[in-house]
């Protein structure tokens, strides 16, 4: 329960503010801003400001070489705030649904009207598109990494750059030539395969 | 003005040597503590100076003092070069505070800046007085034309420059100013101070 005081009556207690202004009007013939002030403890305290300003100081470090950038978004409330409260940590989001991939599951549903002799008009595409857009919103996927990226200290792994492009055209010019030898969905050669008791020698 | 505080970047820029009590480079807390003195006129140089990534500079210290001189209260702020420490897309938030929330600590900001429009507009709408040099940039007259006038914009750009002799041995005059405050527009208010163009420099920018 808050208290109100009245400087030139000390034993009186209001409980609100309405009635300390009552009794200041009726015992006192009125009250001012700095009155009002004063009992609600909106006035600066008896303090100096030496004292306050000292004590603010020590919140305050000695020297410049420790301080650092604000963050950005820092509340604007407390003045007084202590800079020794980390930062938030800075993270970044990525879309884990790629828009060609959506694009394809937006067509599923277009395929199978069609299968059944539906064709959709451009009203019923946007529905299906909606549709494909509130599921994305609902079971999409995003990554949250962290903002600072992997940062490669030495000079000499920038060289894997060109080689990986080397390698990449040779395997793209010379692909028939490296997997001539190897012939996808054939049968293994059976005479590999035969055990060693069932070899017949003539 | 017995009580004020400058955020000077330019080390060699002795426009504000002339009067100051304190000279404080780097040191938040004995700032601080100065600016518990009942009268002062104190100079902060920063110590602290980092450039980001994209070749931004920024000034740690800066919040610092801010905050300081908002706790304080009761005085005037001086900042110089402000728009190496605000720009038309960023503002510290402790400088957007003490802009905004100021006047309830009685505190006066006082800003230099090279342009109009290199400064961050919640600065600009919240002054009420200007000092104008001579302007040709147009972003500038833009800017003032719609903050003050078309009259005040047109005047800026036919205001005299400054001359700088001293290199043919000569002086540095001054350049016309042009004084605006949100009143009574190019008219000076009766309790203004002295109507005498004040040295190029000079805290008088907003």
């Amino acid at each position: 329960m808050p208290e109100y005081r009245c400087p030139n009556h000390p034993e009186f207690v209001a409980e609100s503010i309405g009635g300390w202004k009552n009794h200041r009007t009726r015992m006192d013939g009125g009250w001012d801003d700095a009155d009002l002030a004063e009992a609600t403890g909106a006035s600066p305290s008896a303090e100096s400001v030496r004292e306050r300003m000292s004590r603010f100081a020590q919140t305050m470090p000695d020297s410049a070489s420790g301080t650092t950038a604000p963050a950005e978004g820092t509340p604007l409330g407390d003045a007084t705030v202590s800079s020794d409260v980390p930062p938030a940590p800075e993270v970044r989001r990525v879309r884990g649904t790629p828009k060609k991939l959506k694009k394809l599951f937006a067509q599923i549903p277009e395929v199978v009207f069609e299968r059944n002799g539906i064709t959709l008009d451009d009203e019923d595409k946007d529905a299906v598109e909606e549709a494909i857009e509130f599921l994305e919103n609902i079971f999409g996927v995003e990554f949250q990494v962290p903002a600072s990226k992997y940062v490669v200290e030495s000079r000499f792994w920038a060289v894997l750059w060109p080689l990986g492009v080397i390698l990449f055209i040779l395997v793209k010019h010379k692909a028939e030539q490296i997997f001539a030898g190897v012939k996808f969905g054939q049968q293994p050669d059976n005479r590999h395969s035969r055990t060693k008791g069932n070899r017949q020698d003539t | 003005m017995p009580r004020c505080a400058v955020f000077q970047i330019v080390r060699k820029d002795l426009a504000f040597l002339n009067g100051a009590t304190h000279i404080i480079d780097g040191q938040p807390k004995l700032f601080a503590e100065t600016l518990g003195n009942e009268q002062f006129r104190a100079i902060y140089r920063p110590a602290n100076v980092q450039v980001g990534d994209n070749g931004e500079v920024s000034f740690p210290e800066f919040r610092l003092f801010v905050e300081c001189c908002f706790e304080r209260g009761d005085m005037a702020m001086l900042v110089d070069e402000a728009h190496l420490l605000c720009s038309p897309r960023h503002i510290p938030p402790r400088f957007s505070q003490a802009i905004i929330l100021g006047r309830h600590e009685n505190l006066d900001i006082l800003y230099v800046a090279q342009g109009f429009s290199l400064v961050a507009r919640l600065l600009t709408r919240n002054t009420d007085e200007f000092y104008f040099g001579n302007i040709i940039e147009p972003a500038d007259i833009q800017g003032i034309r719609e903050r003050c006038g078309p009259d005040v914009s047109e005047r800026v750009t036919q205001l005299r420059r400054l001359e700088d002799n001293r290199r043919e041995g000569g002086t540095l005059v001054p350049g016309e100013l042009l004084y605006w405050n949100a009143w009574s527009g190019t008219e000076r208010p009766p309790q203004a101070p002295a109507t005498q163009a004040p040295e190029v420099g000079a805290p008088e920018g907003g």
